[in-house]
């Protein structure tokens, strides 16, 4: 099977808006999405959360619509709204029928041009945001995602959640949220995608009745990126009682834009992406410490991180954390990537590529990352070229950045049970609590 | 419930049926449903494997799903979680294939996983359609050669990934015990679905390779499967694969059908769980009709109207005007014997769990009094004949759908008649239906209140807690 996707086709409305277009799928389904390219990165100082929160607030009325009767009418419509904040973009996606196009279309434009803003919207969805920041506070797997960007970024580019944190989100005022959206919401470097079974120039038509005449520049700055942090330590957070740790071992890597992007993509298959590879042989199927370890790269506009995760049982904390690190240290000694690990991962990726665009909705996730990143139209149909040069030692190369220190290691777990055995793994161990609070000294151990 | 009917009452490859699961023409108020067809075509071999074949080319995947006919809701009493742990030991390696299973398909892209629920145990694959054979391939082996590749320590290693698995999915996720303790505490001691799917550490660790053989046996047979193919094949081609890949004379699944009838609730079942949150939530439960049984879609319908979005009764009530709740759902849970209705209200922050109470049951009262609208109907049923196309879009969802029509109505060709149950349903029914089955004087409840994770405390009553 080779299978290269189709570049979409790019036009652009009267304004010189740019869509991405692709017709695709047998069934009536479509996507619509309209990528701004200004995401959490803008979040002011001590008000993280505030991209998420006015984005979120665009459908609580819109237009002649109030909350409730916009919502219904997409109900009507059989059209499902989502809205997506990341670190370098706002996504509002719908995915509809694609007879259901041009009403949908509508909808959307008086959610972004015409958005109701009221106080009393504004408070409720506050209220509820500072409800899911809350309830965060009791899971240790986002505790843990939480502390990684903190201990990563700082308070730079990339340092928190975009959905924030309980603190910043409460000191959120309405003031806040229409500034904000005065400058976010511009029609400057976004684009429309739109996937599905749906003729472009009907396409063409709705957006342009609907967009057409929508202009504007946006006055948003992301953060700076921070220094990485020069030595490495233990970030702990406390759940007392927890019967598993869940760890992660991070490291800052460069943005989308990096060179070793294509060569990484396939030391992480091999390393710890995939079931069979090194990673998760080891902790789960050779060791049984947990149900799953994997690695992955998180990469964003300007900076991102390679880390590796599992949660395993608490009695085992430490040793998993030596576990983890051993791989990584093999990787630059006795045990490189290998040809036979390398093809093996070349050809994952290349087979693996069809499954990217099964669906409308798949192709249109894909397809966003092309506005949101300036990467060219046909980015994907030269993708499998530039996966399969990739040589043994490339992938080695990057190895080589990734397996010494500095790491940051994250731990969320039953800091009494875990803490003494860290320690004795010669880094600095600090410890939080669930909200991020600096913690003093240890319990007994249990 | 019965188990599902008799394959067409056929045997042998020759005799197979063909037939268009045409979708409806004709409109319903709002939109018109387009005329998409599932191809389905389907027949038994004479070692009683039931076989789905499902074309379509649009992109060059085949999803492979076996459906093995046997659950969580089989298991012996003092093995519970043996369904799943035997999952696993899947994928352990087979007399022919000795590696782990995932090894032959990562290298080629593959998407590999498998499921375990209370009625049955599904594998499945979706691969670059020129893999086909590697998948029958794999598949069949451990269908047929699975028990001399098995030992003590693969058995051992994978007893401490599930109970590995049992603390990520429940004990380490905030409220987690809820969903072990509610199957318990709706089903009584010896119904099949009293214990959860994951089972217990305990029970995990008493199981011995001796019950893996048995297990094996007993219900890995062909005549106990459902083998479906769905994506970019030949049917002439994929034929012969299956023929010579699973047409190999094996022992006859010897279980007798479970018939049960709905369990009955008597008064309240009330539990309060601690756990290290800070928003209260409370779950209620009912007994409901079996998946594919009568009303089972109408409460299908009702989960919308009550939380399906910002417009359903209990969210607009709870989350919208009165912000008691910070979120609420509710699911009709179909299962083969008898399934579920769940209601789950979480707390608005600095709301109390006796506000959200107060709230939540006088919400549930008004939303009974009353019929759905014609609006609320429409705008339900449109999200259900929506997610029909969503799922035949996928290779994978598409084998899913269809394995689940042939294991429970008996043939794969049902796609019409599921649809159908939706559009029949009318406010009258819907309605009827709520009222039947979600009394407000029998159900189970389950409370999650604030307490450090290590001094859980369990508690019940008879008494009616409002």
């Amino acid at each position: 099977v080779h299978f290269t996707p189709d570049a979409p086709q790019v036009f652009r409305l009267s304004s010189g808006f740019p869509v991405y277009y692709q017709r695709q799928g047998t069934t009536p389904l479509a996507v619509l999405a309209l990528v701004i390219p200004r995401g959490s990165a803008t979040d002011p100082r001590g008000k993280a959360g505030l991209t998420a929160l006015s984005v979120d607030l665009l459908d609580e009325g819109a237009g002649e619509l109030d909350a409730l009767e916009l919502s219904g009418e997409l109900q009507r419509l059989a059209t499902d709204y989502v809205a997506e904040v990341g670190v370098d973009g706002s996504l509002l996606v719908m995915n509809l029928l694609a007879q259901n196009f041009e009403p949908s279309a509508r909808i959307l434009a008086d959610i972004v041009r015409r958005p109701r803003l009221d106080q009393d919207d504004f408070s409720r969805r506050k209220a509820l945001r500072i409800a899911a920041a809350v309830a965060g506070e009791s899971d240790p797997i986002h505790a843990r995602d939480v502390t990684v960007r903190a201990a990563l970024f700082g308070a730079g580019y990339g340092g928190h959640p975009a959905d924030g944190t309980r603190p910043t989100i409460e000191s959120i005022q309405h003031r806040d949220v229409v500034t904000h959206l005065s400058g976010l919401l511009a029609a400057d470097n976004g684009a429309f995608v739109v996937v599905g079974g749906v003729d472009r120039e009907a396409v063409r038509g709705a957006l342009e009745r609907a967009f057409g005449d929508w202009r504007g520049d946006a006055r948003m700055r992301d953060a700076p990126v921070l220094d990485a942090p020069s030595a490495s330590e233990i970030a702990m957070v406390d759940f007392p009682g927890a019967p598993q740790s869940v760890i992660a071992l991070v490291q800052r890597a460069g943005g989308v834009h990096a060179a070793e992007y294509f060569p990484a993509l396939v030391f992480n298959r091999a390393f710890g992406e995939a079931f069979g590879s090194r990673l998760n042989l080891n902790l789960r199927e050779s060791k049984g410490y947990s149900y799953g370890a994997r690695s992955s790269f998180v990469r964003w506009g300007k900076a991102g991180y390679f880390g590796s995760f599992a949660s395993v049982e608490t009695a085992v904390t430490a040793l998993s954390v030596e576990v983890m690190r051993d791989e990584l240290r093999q990787l630059c000694t006795e045990r490189p990537i290998d040809e036979e690990e390398r093809d093996q991962a070349v050809q994952g990726l290349l087979l693996g590529l069809p499954g990217r665009f099964e669906r409308s909705a798949d192709t249109a996730a894909q397809l966003i990352d092309l506005p949101l990143f300036s990467r060219p139209p046909d980015w994907y149909t030269l993708w499998p070229e530039r996966v399969r040069e990739v040589d043994a030692p490339e992938v080695n190369a990057v190895a080589q950045s990734y397996c010494e220190h500095p790491f940051t290691v994250v731990v969320a777990g039953d800091r009494g049970a875990i803490q003494p055995s860290l320690a004795r793994l010669g880094l600095r161990v600090i410890a939080y609590d669930a909200r991020g609070r600096r913690l003093g000294r240890p319990r007994a151990a249990k | 419930m019965k188990l599902a009917a008799p394959l067409l009452g056929l045997v042998a490859i020759a005799a197979a049926t063909r037939a268009e699961a045409n979708l409806p023409r004709e409109s319903t108020p709002g939109w018109k449903v387009p005329p998409v067809s599932v191809p389905v075509e389907q027949y038994v071999l004479e070692n009683g494997l039931s076989v789905v074949l499902s074309e379509d080319h649009r992109v060059p995947l085949v999803a492979l799903e076996v459906r093995y006919r046997v659950g969580a809701a089989d298991e012996r009493s003092g093995r519970s979680g043996f369904a799943h742990l035997f999952e696993h030991l899947m994928f352990q390696g087979s007399q022919h294939f000795a590696g782990e299973y995932f090894e032959a398909f990562e290298p080629i892209g593959a998407v590999v996983n498998a499921m375990t629920g209370q009625d049955y145990t599904t594998y499945f694959e979706r691969v670059p359609s020129n893999y086909l054979e590697r998948a029958l391939f794999m598949e069949s082996d451990r269908m047929f050669n699975l028990l001399p590749a098995l030992s003590s320590r693969k058995l051992d290693n994978q007893r401490s990934v599930v109970r590995n698995e049992r603390r990520q999915r429940y004990e380490n996720v905030p409220y987690g015990e809820a969903g072990l303790r509610l199957t318990e505490l709706l089903y009584p001691a010896g119904h099949p679905y009293h214990e959860p799917v994951v089972g217990s550490h305990d029970d995990l660790s008493a199981a011995t390779l001796e019950d893996v053989k048995a297990f094996f046996a007993h219900h890995y047979v062909p005549d106990n499967a459902v083998l479906v193919l769905a994506g970019d094949f030949e049917p002439a081609s994929a034929k012969t694969l299956v023929e010579r890949y699973f047409a190999q004379p094996s022992g006859r699944n010897s279980r007798t059908a479970t018939v049960t009838t709905i369990p009955r609730l008597e008064g309240v079942t009330y539990v309060t769980l601690r756990d290290r949150i800070d928003l209260p939530r409370i779950h209620l439960a009912w007994h409901t009709p079996a998946l594919f049984g009568e009303e089972d879609a109408e409460l299908d319908l009702w989960s919308t109207i009550l939380a399906g979005d910002k417009t359903g009764r209990l969210h607009r009530d709870l989350v919208y005007d009165a912000r008691v709740a910070a979120a609420v759902q509710a699911q009709q849970v179909s299962q083969r014997l008898s399934s579920f209705f769940v209601i789950e209200a979480t707390a608005a922050a600095g709301r109390s769990l006796a506000e959200l109470e107060h709230a939540l049951f006088a919400s549930l009262d008004k939303a009974l009094a009353t019929a759905p609208t014609p609006d609320e109907m429409q705008r339900a049923r449109n999200e259900y004949e929506k997610s029909f196309f969503s799922r035949i879009e996928s290779v994978i969802l598409r084998a899913s759908m269809l394995a689940t029509y042939r294991q429970f109505v008996g043939t794969a060709d049902y796609a019409r008649g599921d649809l159908e149950r939706y559009r029949r349903a009318s406010p009258t029914s819907v309605h009827a239906a709520a009222r039947r089955w979600l009394p407000l004087a029998r159900y189970v409840r389950i409370d999650v209140v604030k307490e450090p994770a290590s001094a859980s405390h369990v508690g019940s009553s008879k008494e009616q807690p409002r």
